[in-house]
Formats: C-alpha cells, sequence, structure tokens
C-alpha cells in the first residue's frame, strides 16, 4: 500500500501562532511535512496539539503565520482571499466531524454545490454528481434532505461532496466523532476505497484503529510533529531531539 | 418579577443591535400615531368648555327637496325659538367677515354674530369680563367678546382689554370680555375671533339683507333640553316637506350635514389611517425581530425547559422583554412625537382648522401612547414567546443541521417571517405609491396653463359695502383707482372684478335666445364682473369682438364676454358674436360681444367650464380685488399701489396684498398638506422598512453563519455569498413589490376621481418609481449584512459547536 507519487504537498518551518487577549498560543510550531499524491496519512496526537489547526493551513482555510506551503508545485502560503477559495474549490475536498450538511439544500444539492462555485456546465455536474453519490451508495436519496437521513448517511453524502470535484486531495477532521462505530467503520471503509482507487487523504483521528488504515501516521504534540510511522526520517530525529526514544 | 426584570434588561443590553433597532421602530411607529393623535385629539376629542355639553342640542331645518341638515332663517328661527316645547331655551350665531381697523392698518377676522343669551346658555364663563347681556340683542349695542386665541395673538393679552374699543367695520365696538381659553365655540375647528350681538348684524353684514325673508338660511340654532326630555319627544319631523330637527350638539360638531363626516373629519380618518399602517409596519418589524430572536434563542430555551422551568415562567420571561422594549419604544416616541408636531406647526400646513394652541400632548395623549406601547409588545411579543418557549426539540438536540430557520420547498415561502417581510414591502409601498401619486398631482398642477399670465400681477382686495360706500360711490371709487393705479410708475395695467383669478364665482342661470325656457334650458354659468382692460391686465386673450368700452354703462344694452366653451357648447357651430341670452330674474336680454380664451376659474386641476365676464359698470359689486400688471417685480409694487388707494379713500381696509403667483400656489395648498403629510408618513414607511429588512437580513446572517463559513470553505467566493444573501432578501422584496401593487390597484378603484387631478390613482409612472425606490433602499439594506456575510471565517466549519 506503499505509494511512489509525486511530492503533492510540501510544508516547510510552518508556525501558527494565535493572538488572544495578550495571550500568544503557538498552535503550530515549524511543521516539515511532504504528502505524496496517492499517499493516505493519519495525524493523531492529544486535543489541543494543532491537529485541526495543520489542517485548516493544508485545506487553505488559515494561512500559516511563517513558513513555506507549495501545494501542486504552486506556493500557496499568501494567496489572495479569493484565490485561496478557488483552489480549495478546485483542489481541497473536506469531510468535517460534524458533517455540515447545508440544511436547506437536498442531497443533491450539496453535493453539487462545490461544483456550481466552478462554474461548471449543469449537465457535468449531473453527472459527476451521481457518480458521487453512486459511489458512496446514495444515490436512491438524492432527493432528500439531510434531517431526514442518519449520521452515518450524512457523512457518506459529505463525503460524495468531497470527491465530486475530484480535488487533489481530501481532508477529513475527524470524520467518524459525530458516529457510532458500526457508521464509523462504514465511512472509514469508504475512505479506504477512494484511496484505493488512487485519491490522496489526510485524516486526523483520535482512534489507533483507524489510525492503522493509513499508509503512514503523524503524531503531534504541542505543535510539533513528534512521530512519523512509515516514511520519513525527520520525524524521528525531531523525536530524538525532544528525549523520546525510538525502537530500532 | 423583579429577577425577570433585571434578566431582561441584560437582555437587552447584550444584544444592542436588536435594541436599537426594534425600539427605533416602535419609537418612529408610535412617534407617527402620537403626533397625529394629539392633532385628532385637539380637533375632535377635546371636550368643549361649557356646562353640562350633554343637555345640548344642534337644531336644524329640515327640507323634502334639499336632503341634509339646513340652517334656519331668521324668522323661522324665532318661531322655533317661541313656540318649542322641549328646549328651556334656544340660541342662534352666524358668520361674518369684518374688517379690524388699527390706525394705517386693516385685516380681515372671522367673526360670529350671536344672539345675546349665547354665552349664558352655553355656560361659558368669560376667562375676563363678562358675556352678552339680553339687552344688547334687543337694542343694537356696540359690543364684543373677544376669543382667547385672538385676544393673546393680536392683542398681547392686554389684562386691561375690557372696556377699550375696536374698530370693527369702521364702528367702535366696546370689549366687554374674552372667552374662555380653548372655547372655539359650538362647531368643530378653530372659531372665530370675536363674537358680536345679533342686533348689530347691519353693521357686521352689510348689504345683507335676509333676515326678513323665509328663503335665506344662514342661521344656525342649539338649544338645552328641559329635563327629563330627550331627542326623540324634541322634534318629531313635521309636514309641508320642511320641518324641524335635532341632534346632540356633540354628535353635530363631528357631523355638520347630517351626511356622513365633515371634512375636518375626513382628514382625520386618512391621517389615522396613514399613520396606522406606520405602525403596522412598525409592529411587523417587532414581530419579526423578536421571532428571529426567539429561533436564536431555541438552544438556551430548550436547557432551561430541560432544567425544570415551566412554561408560563418562559412565556413571562419573554413577555417582560417585549414589554420592556415596548417602554422604551414608547419614551423615545414620544419625544419623536414631540419633534414631530413642532415640525408640524412649523411646516404651515395651512390646514383647514388652526391647532396651534390647543396641540399638546395631554393626559388622553399619554395614556394612547402608554396603551398603544404596551399593546405591540404585548401583541408581537406573545405569538414569539409563546412558539419560543416551545421548542421543536427533536432537531435541537440533534444537533444534526446547522439550524438556518427556513424550511424547505413550500414551507420556505410560509415561514411566518417571511410572509411578514412581504406584508411590510407591500404597505410600504402602497404608502410610497400614495405619496408619489399626490406629488405628481402637485407637480402636475403647478405646471397647468392656468389659462393667465400670472407672473407680474399684484391682487389685493377690499369691500367697500362694510365701509358704508353707495354703489354710485363704489362705481366712482373703482374707476379713480384703476386710473391712479394705471398711473404709477412701473405699472402697466391695471383692472377691478369681483372676483380674484381662481376664487371662483356666482353660479347664475342663462336662458338663451331662442331655445325653450323651461328648466331644462336653464344652465347653471359662473359669472365675474370685471373692469375694462381687466383680460389683458391678466393676459387673457381675447379672440373675437371687443373688450367692455365707457359706452358700456348702467343705461346701455347689457353686454358680456363669454369664453370659449361658453360659446361651444351654447352657440355650438355658430358665431357666439351678437347671441343673446336672459339670466333667470332679469327683463332684458344681455348680448355677447367678446370671446375670450378659456382660463382656470376655480382651480388649476379644473376642467374647461363656461364662464362669462359682466361688465362691473352694469353689474355693482360691493366686494372687489384690485389687479395690478407690474412692468417689472409686481411685489416691490406693493407700498406704492397701497399709497395710492388710499389716497382715494384714507380709511379704507385693503387687505391681502399678493401676487398672483403666491394666490395659484395658495389654491394648490389642500394638495400640498396631502403631498407633505404623506410623503413624511411614506418617508417614514420607507425607513422602516428599510430597518425591518436589514433586521431580517442581519438576523438571516447572524443564523447562517455556520451555513455559510461552510460553503466558503467548500470554495464559494464572497460574490457567491454576497448573492446567496441579497438574493434570498430581495426575492422576499420582489414578491412584496408585487403584493404592494396588486394591492395599491385594487385601493385605485375606491379613490375618488377628483383626488389626484390629472394624474389619476393608477399612474404607471409613480408605480414604477416607486418601486424602483423601494428595491434601491431594500438592496441597501441587505447589502450591509450581506458584506458582513462575506467576511465570515471558513474556519467555523471546522468547528463541533
Ligand atoms: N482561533 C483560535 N484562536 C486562539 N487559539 C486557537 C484558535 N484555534 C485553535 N487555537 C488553539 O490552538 C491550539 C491547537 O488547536 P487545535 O484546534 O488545532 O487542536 P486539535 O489538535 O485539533 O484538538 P482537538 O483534538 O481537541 O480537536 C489549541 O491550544 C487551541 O486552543
Ligand atoms: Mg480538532
Amino acid at each position: 500500500m506503499t505509494s511512489s507519487g509525486q511530492t503533492l504537498i510540501h510544508l516547510d518551518g510552518v508556525t501558527k501562532v494565535f493572538f488572544t487577549d495578550e495571550v500568544e498560543t503557538h498552535a503550530l510550531a515549524g511543521i516539515h511535512l511532504e504528502i505524496k499524491s496517492g499517499e493516505y496519512i493519519a495525524i493523531a496526537g492529544p486535543s489541543g496539539c494543532g491537529k485541526s489547526t495543520l489542517l485548516s493551513i493544508l485545506g487553505l482555510l488559515d494561512s500559516p503565520t511563517e513558513g513555506k506551503y507549495v501545494l501542486n508545485g504552486k506556493s500557496v502560503a499568501d494567496l489572495p482571499l479569493s484565490e485561496r477559495a478557488r483552489v480549495r474549490n478546485r483542489e481541497i475536498g473536506f469531510i468535517f466531524q460534524s458533517f455540515n450538511l447545508i440544511g436547506d439544500l437536498n442531497v443533491y444539492e450539496n453535493v453539487e454545490l462545490p461544483l456550481t462555485y466552478r462554474g461548471m456546465k449543469s449537465a457535468e455536474r449531473k453527472e459527476r454528481v451521481m457518480a458521487a453519490l453512486e459511489k458512496v451508495g446514495m444515490a436512491h436519496r438524492a432527493k432528500h434532505l439531510p434531517s431526514q437521513l442518519s449520521g452515518g448517511q450524512q457523512q457518506r453524502v459529505a463525503v460524495a461532496r468531497a470527491v465530486a470535484g475530484s480535488p487533489s486531495i481530501l481532508l477529513a477532521d475527524e470524520p467518524t466523532g459525530n458516529l457510532d462505530s458500526k457508521n464509523g467503520e462504514a465511512v472509514m471503509e469508504l475512505l479506504r476505497e477512494l484511496h484505493r482507487e488512487g485519491a490522496t487523504i489526510c485524516m486526523v483521528t483520535h482512534d489507533p484503529r483507524y489510525a492503522r488504515h493509513a499508509d503512514r501516521s503523524i503524531h503531534l504534540f504541542d505543535g510539533r510533529v513528534v512521530e512519523e510511522d512509515g516514511t520519513g526520517k525527520r520525524g524521528e530525529r525531531e523525536l530524538e531531539e525532544s528525549g523520546f526514544h525510538i525502537e530500532h | 418579577m423583579i429577577h425577570d426584570l433585571t434578566y431582561g434588561l441584560r437582555m437587552l443590553v447584550r444584544s444592542p443591535a436588536f435594541t436599537l433597532v426594534a425600539a427605533l421602530s416602535l419609537a418612529l411607529g408610535i412617534g407617527a400615531n402620537t403626533a397625529i393623535f394629539s392633532l385628532v385629539n385637539a380637533v375632535l376629542l377635546r371636550p368643549i368648555p361649557v356646562e353640562q355639553p350633554s343637555e345640548l342640542a344642534s337644531i336644524f331645518m329640515t327640507d323634502q327637496r334639499n336632503p341634509g341638515n339646513l340652517p334656519f332663517s331668521h324668522l323661522n328661527y324665532q318661531d322655533v325659538r317661541d313656540q318649542n316645547q322641549v328646549f328651556t331655551e334656544t340660541a342662534a350665531f352666524t358668520f361674518a367677515q369684518l374688517n379690524w381697523s388699527t390706525g394705517n392698518d386693516s385685516e380681515q377676522i372671522p367673526a360670529q354674530v350671536v344672539s345675546g343669551n349665547y354665552f349664558s346658555l352655553l355656560g361659558a364663563q368669560p376667562a375676563i369680563g363678562r358675556g352678552f347681556m339680553r339687552e344688547e340683542d334687543v337694542i343694537p349695542t356696540p359690543v364684543t367678546v373677544l376669543s382667547h386665541g385672538f385676544w393673546q395673538r393680536s392683542l398681547g393679552s392686554d389684562p386691561g382689554i375690557v372696556g377699550k374699543t375696536l374698530t370693527f367695520n369702521r364702528t367702535p365696538f366696546t370689549v366687554i370680555g374674552v372667552a374662555p381659553k380653548g372655547f372655539t365655540g359650538t362647531l368643530l375647528g378653530g372659531g372665530p375671533s370675536i363674537w358680536v350681538p345679533m342686533s348689530m348684524h347691519a353693521v357686521a353684514q352689510p348689504n345683507f339683507d335676509w333676515y326678513e325673508q323665509r328663503r335665506g338660511l344662514f342661521l344656525f340654532a342649539f338649544g338645552r333640553m328641559k329635563p327629563g326630555v330627550t331627542l326623540e319627544q324634541a322634534f318629531p319631523n313635521d309636514n309641508k316637506g320642511r320641518g324641524a330637527g335635532a341632534v346632540p350638539l356633540l354628535d353635530a360638531r363631528l357631523n355638520p350635514g347630517g351626511q356622513g363626516g365633515g371634512q375636518v373629519v375626513q382628514i382625520s380618518m386618512i391621517l389615522m389611517t396613514v399613520v396606522g399602517i406606520v405602525l403596522l409596519i412598525a409592529c411587523v418589524n417587532i414581530a419579526n425581530l423578536m421571532l428571529a430572536r426567539a429561533n436564536q434563542r431555541r438552544k438556551e430555551i430548550a436547557i432551561r425547559l430541560a432544567l425544570g422551568a415551566g412554561r408560563g415562567r418562559l412565556v413571562r420571561q419573554l413577555l417582560t422583554e417585549s414589554v420592556l422594549l415596548s417602554v422604551l419604544g414608547g419614551a423615545l416616541g414620544l419625544m419623536l412625537a414631540y419633534w414631530l408636531m413642532d415640525a408640524l406647526l412649523a411646516a404651515d400646513l395651512q390646514l383647514p382648522v388652526p391647532v396651534d394652541d390647543s396641540l399638546t400632548i395631554d393626559g388622553r395623549v399619554l395614556t394612547f401612547t402608554a396603551l398603544l406601547a404596551l399593546a405591540t409588545g404585548m401583541l408581537f411579543g406573545l405569538a414569539p414567546a409563546i412558539q419560543g418557549s416551545r421548542p421543536d426539540v427533536l432537531p435541537v438536540l440533534k444537533n444534526e443541521t446547522a439550524p438556518s430557520g427556513t424550511g424547505r420547498g413550500w414551507h420556505r415561502f410560509v415561514s411566518l417571517r417571511q410572509v411578514l417581510v412581504v406584508s411590510q414591502v407591500a404597505l410600504s409601498l402602497i404608502s410610497l405609491i400614495a405619496a408619489g401619486l399626490f406629488l405628481r398631482s402637485f407637480r402636475d398642477a403647478q405646471a397647468t396653463d392656468t389659462g393667465f399670465e400670472t407672473r407680474g400681477v399684484l391682487v389685493m382686495d377690499f369691500n367697500l359695502g362694510r365701509e358704508g360706500y353707495t354703489p354710485e360711490r363704489g362705481q366712482l371709487f373703482y374707476q379713480q383707482v384703476v386710473e391712479r393705479v394705471a398711473g404709477v410708475a412701473g405699472v402697466q395695467l391695471a383692472a377691478v372684478a369681483q372676483n380674484p383669478p381662481l376664487a371662483g364665482g356666482l353660479l347664475r342661470s342663462v336662458l338663451p335666445e331662442g331655445a325653450d325656457t323651461t328648466t331644462q334650458d336653464r344652465i347653471l354659468v359662473q359669472v365675474n364682473s370685471v373692469s375694462t382692460g381687466y383680460l389683458d391686465t391678466l393676459g387673457i386673450p381675447l379672440l373675437r369682438g371687443r373688450d367692455f368700452a365707457s359706452t358700456d354703462s348702467p343705461g346701455a344694452p347689457l353686454v358680456v364676454i363669454v369664453n370659449e366653451t361658453m360659446a361651444e357648447r351654447f352657440w355650438p357651430g355658430q358665431d357666439a358674436l351678437g347671441k343673446r341670452f336672459k339670466f333667470f330674474g332679469d327683463a332684458d336680454f344681455t348680448t355677447v360681444v367678446g370671446v375670450a380664451r378659456n382660463a382656470k376659474y376655480n382651480g388649476v386641476a379644473e376642467e374647461p367650464i363656461p364662464f362669462i365676464y359682466q361688465p362691473i359698470r352694469q353689474n355693482y359689486t360691493p366686494q372687489a380685488a384690485l389687479h395690478v400688471r407690474a412692468a417689472g417685480d409686481a411685489g416691490g409694487l406693493a407700498a406704492t399701489v397701497r399709497r395710492q388707494v388710499q389716497e382715494i379713500d384714507p380709511t379704507l381696509s385693503v387687505f391681502d396684498i399678493r401676487t398672483l403667483e403666491t394666490q395659484v400656489a395658495d389654491s394648490l395648498a389642500p394638495l400640498r398638506i396631502n403631498v407633505i403629510v404623506l410623503s413624511t408618513f411614506g418617508g417614514l414607511a420607507l425607513l422602516l422598512a428599510s430597518i425591518g429588512l436589514y433586521g431580517v437580513a442581519s438576523y438571516g446572517v447572524g443564523q447562517r453563519t455556520r451555513e455559510i463559513g461552510v460553503r466558503m470553505a467548500l470554495g464559494a467566493q464572497p460574490s457567491n455569498v454576497l448573492r446567496l444573501v441579497l438574493g434570498h432578501g430581495l426575492l422576499l422584496v420582489a414578491i412584496g413589490l408585487v403584493a404592494g401593487v396588486v394591492l395599491a390597484l385594487g385601493l385605485s378603484t375606491i379613490v375618488p376621481p377628483d383626488l389626484l387631478p390629472n394624474v389619476g390613482a393608477r399612474d404607471p409612472w409613480t408605480f414604477v418609481a416607486t418601486s424602483a425606490l423601494l428595491a434601491t433602499v431594500a438592496v441597501i439594506a441587505s447589502y450591509v449584512p450581506a458584506r458582513r456575510a462575506t467576511r465570515i471565517d471558513p474556519l467555523i466549519a471546522l468547528r463541533t459547536e
């Protein structure tokens, strides 16, 4: 299951500092990260260690305080707002812990939404939406409202929404956090399937069982990468510098 | 309770935007209503300062041929006074205009000529001095009672006024008293400046010789009923087609003709309706905000319910908040009302009823405002309170979808809040259309060709009858004044006429020569007596024939000049010159010697009507207006012309020296009042509606923050977000506009056609312009929250609530 694609994402010395009421929070402190096309990465770590912050920077929802971010060979660290929206729309597929389907729109329209922001023709949109819904097994519920679906079904629709636009990478922040274990397992299986078909995935998870699905796990602690399973030596070095021991 | 109050206050302080918008809406609605109500209160509702007003009845004459409640002739009144069995006493009055001379200057003042028992019967205790005595009614005694307002305004509240003399119609009258404050007679409205006893009618009403004729109906009567007598017994309508009737005086005030409300009542109704709409829009604002807020607080309320709070307690809590809001809005509204009333007075609206000294906020107005504030607070707090205290448990607990407050499909269109916005837009469009129609009508009227040249003409009035002139002396005076004034440097032409332009004129029956002289051929035509050169002075072209000449003297054949419409209507397809007709009652024929171009005679908006000019030398009138055409600026000549007139007669009273332009503008005063009042309230409605739209859009954005954040995370551009928020609001506005147009078209069918001359109630231009205005304001009102929506941080999507 190792992948050997091209470098899709390159983070170099990325820091993120939040300033609130005279308190500086160093949510990320010098992150170096490389993600290759077709990789499946899990980010793990204790609460408050900066997982979501990292994901938000990867997804261009936020920009780093310092450091370089190259996506698909293009520096995206300080893009203007509307350009970032464009990159988000084309390159990133989000899967959120709380699904974030739009209550006013039915399943079909929810999946269609990112495509409409791309100005895609309606015929092509329809094709892609239906393909995505087929993939997650929700095509028969296209006309339903989110409130008429179970949590697991909603998350599958959210996955369809994320993949419909064929983004470069799927970013998932605890996609099973609001689901029971059975539904959670189903969503994880779906992600694994997408990965087999070639999708690049970066997922934040607490659950070591799910982290094992990934090619590689990154452990964060206090805004730093403290451990990388799989490939990559830099993580090990940092881990040792932080006084941790690694069994070889 | 104290707890509820402090908690409510804290909630209001914690959401200042909500509080501000809600309180401001309420303040505008309540302020407008309070101001108008205080006007209505001053005019209609304030009690008259007389003894036992419920015992008083207005007595009138009825006539089968003329519907309505008619005044009495003097002789008939005397019969009723002496023969009736039901009144302890009756009194009567009529109206007159008097010349009040003060040194070199003089003024026309409204007066009532009253029976000697007028004040004693009413039990109106004069503020100083006394009322009339019975003898003063029998033996002509030049005494007068002043109105309180006149005493204050024109005599500086002189405390020693009793015993002094004032000169009315060149006759010195001794002041015997000042009427009580607020007493304006028994009729609705401003009332006279002075009262004089009926024994002085020959001075007060010169050339008015109807006191001994039963055909002259001019006396208004009232009486005080004997104890135990009811009105049913009082006046059974009797036979011969004529009878007498009586209604309670207080009812008669509101309905003087007995045929539906008088003008004052109608205007009051229109005003109250318009401000009622304004309040309705304000209430819709509050209801909308309350609903939005209740929605926003569903979680708080659900938690409180879960913690065991009873629904009753919650409703009370929410109600306390809305009542607090009402109190705030009511207080602000009261301040606004004071300001609006000042503005109303300052605008010099020329209301049909002067209200200046009675327009105040009294206990009744305060009660009205307080009740209004409480009622709106309860009404528009109650529904949301009940709805809010019964949250839909499932979605709140499930926390599955972003609560957007809107449903789906048909649900989306019938959501209460959206219906409210739509109705608000529709209501304000209606009030804007009303204002727009009147504005356009007014503009049109201003631009209308009156048929005469308004620029450079000076007009002034005098009444030779009140100065004791005989017809012979009067004719001589007219001749002299025209000659003298025409000789003044800067004056081109001068002429006298019975009526100044747009002031109407007497109607006389005309019987064309050769036509069947049955009633069918008697047509009423308006006439004006004018001197030679009148048409030239006013710039009315003489199309055919000749002007009057000095040979058209009293003994010579009777001649007239007619207008085009008269010529066409009486002698279609023929030459009117040389045609003859008789005025009803005349022995001799009158010959047409000229045809003049049509003009406006009664009002700017008038349709062409037949009109006759008679030479003043053949038709003397004691009341006349002098018209002066200046070479340049007319206003600058006023003093010189007045001096010339007074050189002929130093004691002659000359009134109202004005330019013809002013005269035309004054004739548009009623239309102007409508324009000002309706524009004010139309603007208020627009303001309220935009506050409402802003509020709804703002709350919508607040509620949909998460949804918008998600959309942005998915790649929505700021322009997408802008369109989303604006589109949502503008769809509602569009529906509201359509509804408003449909309603306005419906209402237009009940608008009397003469209310909006030239324009009509369906003027497409006005409909389009007001709709565009409202749409523009709507865009601006929802643009601000829409802009804010584009700045929502998409990071919110990552947060689990
Ligand atoms: N907008 C913000 N302003 C201030 N501090 C923030 C902000 N967002 C995150 N932080 C802080 O940054 C640190 C990292 O937060 P982050 O949300 O990335 O943690 P996390 O690893 O996702 O935790 P969890 O597993 O609980 O979701 C925390 O200390 C948090 O308090
Ligand atoms: Mg997190």
